[in-house]
């Protein structure tokens, strides 16, 4: 399910001046081998995590999902780079009770590839496949062994940072309130 | 009479079951307020002056104006002192 514009003008204006000044470090992903650049813990990662420990976030994905209740959200920010070796294996993340995964672009520039695809765990069928994200839009993905996920190469020379983590069940996070 | 108003840039919030929830995310610190003082947040959200403060906490709740002046005062210090205002 793809959210357009889930970050406000506001919220897009506010992350895109301090990605500048964000550091990141060369990080692997050992459960299922994902490589990447991880971005240190900073205000954009507050916000994000305050965007998404949101109750009204929570009964969304519980009604689209089917599964809950959601307790909290866990997410990082990471960067992949054209031609550093960064790349995204098929998996999906049905692990730790997760409910749903949830990823938002935060690339302010336009990269190649590095599309969100879904294919079926049992035959390999593609079923779907996410090219147009800009930068802002969210993409809601159910997590089930039936369904395995990844981004394709990444092309080109622009890179491409994300916003990704997970709903889980568990003790509820206080930024959703009481 | 000047007006109070929250920071305009890096401070984020939202109301949930009366109370508010806030990020101010330059300094990366949560902040929730009760519900007495989410009226005030909502307030300051417009702007407001010191007594639209206190007549809004005089308008819901049953204390007397010192009171409800004393509380006002004693939280936007708080507020003050956390960097989450400006003065129009």
């Amino acid at each position: 399910m793809v959210l357009r514009s889930f970050l406000s003008a506001g919220e897009r204006e506010w992350i895109e001046a301090r990605l500048e000044d964000a550091s990141f470090h060369e990080h692997k992903i050992e459960a299922t081998g994902k490589t990447e650049l991880l971005m240190e813990p900073n205000g954009i990662s507050a916000l994000l995590l305050f965007k998404l420990n949101d109750p009204e976030m929570f009964e969304l994905v519980e009604a689209v999902t089917g599964g809950g209740p959601i307790a909290f959200f866990r997410g990082r920010t990471y960067r992949m780079v054209p031609d550093a070796g960064h790349f995204s294996p098929w998996h999906d993340d049905a692990v730790l009770d997760r409910i749903a995964a949830f990823t938002i672009n935060l690339s302010p520039s336009p990269f190649e590839g590095a599309k969100l695809q879904v294919k079926s765990a049992a035959d390999d069928e593609l079923l779907t496949e996410i090219g147009d994200l800009e930068f802002g839009d969210a993409v809601l993905i159910e997590i089930s062994r039936a369904y395995q996920h990844r981004n394709s190469p990444l092309l080109g020379s622009v890179p491409k940072t994300s916003y990704a983590g997970f709903f889980y069940p568990g003790e509820r996070s206080p930024l959703a309130g009481r | 009479m000047s007006l109070i108003r929250l920071r305009a840039d890096g401070l984020f919030w939202r109301e949930t079951g009366g109370e508010v929830v806030a990020l101010d995310a330059d300094a990366s610190r949560y902040f929730s307020a009760n519900p007495s003082a989410a009226l005030l947040w909502e307030r300051l959200s417009d702007g407001a002056s010191e007594d639209d403060l206190v007549d809004a906490l005089c308008a819901r709740y049953d204390v007397p104006r010192a009171v409800a002046e004393a509380d006002v005062t004693a939280f936007l210090e708080q507020m003050s002192a956390r960097g989450l205002l400006e003065r129009a």
